[in-house]
């Protein structure tokens, strides 16, 4: 139940992160601005981190040692990419 | 225009007189139906003489000779702010501290749409002592009759409010 659960949450959070993406890059069209450009990458990388949460549950033949590792990586990444489209100043 | 039926002469000057018009009004002020209007806009586009695009989802049509300007001027109205510094510059010449005080907007902002809306050849600048008057390079009838028709999609607007917020966030208070 509570697996059925996540996974439903899960699902909301990649649409959520799927829409915020294409706004960012409709945004980025239109402006050609750096700071929307960082957004965009860092929105896309949410949905990579998300997937990657999900994988033990599809092969848990898996090392999960080094998918949390590599979870933990993007999201350095996308705190980061977060960080510079604020400094970016607008331009 | 020599082997043209009456009708399709008459649509294309129609379209020449008000480019930037949509199918919609094309077909009320023409009095034509929309099969028939459809059939003749295919063969005129064919020949290279219209140029038509779909826009905040009407479709707008122009003269073809007109094709490298309306690509600029449809670019430049999807965003929010631009849209409402043309319409206020169709109302006469204004000075960069006018447009901002009239749009509650910071001079670094306007100085980014300005700078867009100069770029892609919407608007002159000319400087006067201290100040930058912007005035209209384009016909003020096609901005205000495609800008009216203009509606711009849930995405349209939230992309817009990201700009805004962006140039917030970096100085530039939007609108």
């Amino acid at each position: 139940m509570i697996e059925h659960l996540n996974l439903i949450l899960d699902l909301i959070v990649i649409t959520f992160a799927v829409m915020l993406s294409f706004i960012s890059w409709i945004a980025y069209k239109k402006s050609h601005l750096k700071s929307v450009l960082f957004l965009l990458l860092a929105f896309a990388f949410f949905i990579v981190k998300k997937a990657l949460e999900n994988i033990p549950a599809l092969l848990p033949t898996l090392q999960k040692d080094y998918i949390e590792v590599g979870v933990t990586l993007i999201e350095v990444v996308i705190l980061g990419l977060f960080f510079v489209a604020i400094a970016k100043k607008g331009d | 225009m020599r082997d043209m039926t009456e009708t399709r002469k008459r649509i294309l000057e129609y379209i020449q007189k008000n480019p930037g018009i949509t199918f919609r009004k094309l077909a009320e002020e023409l009095n034509l139906g929309i099969g028939n209007l459809q059939y003749h806009l295919n063969v005129l586009e064919k020949n290279g003489l219209i140029k038509s695009k779909k826009v905040g989802g009407k479709r707008h049509i122009f003269p073809a000779e007109f094709e490298r300007e309306y690509e600029a001027l449809l670019r430049v109205i999807s965003n929010k702010t631009q849209r409402k510094i043309l319409l206020l510059l169709a109302t006469g010449s204004k000075t960069q501290t006018e447009i901002a005080k009239e749009l509650n907007l910071t001079q670094a902002t306007i100085n980014y749409h300005m700078k867009i809306l100069n770029e892609n050849n919407i608007v002159e600048r000319e400087r006067d002592g201290k100040n930058v008057i912007y005035t209209l390079k384009y016909d003020i009838n096609t901005i205000i009759r495609v800008i009216s028709e203009y509606r711009p999609s849930l995405w349209d607007k939230l992309s817009d409010n990201l700009i805004a917020l962006l140039l917030e966030i970096g100085g530039r208070k939007n609108d």
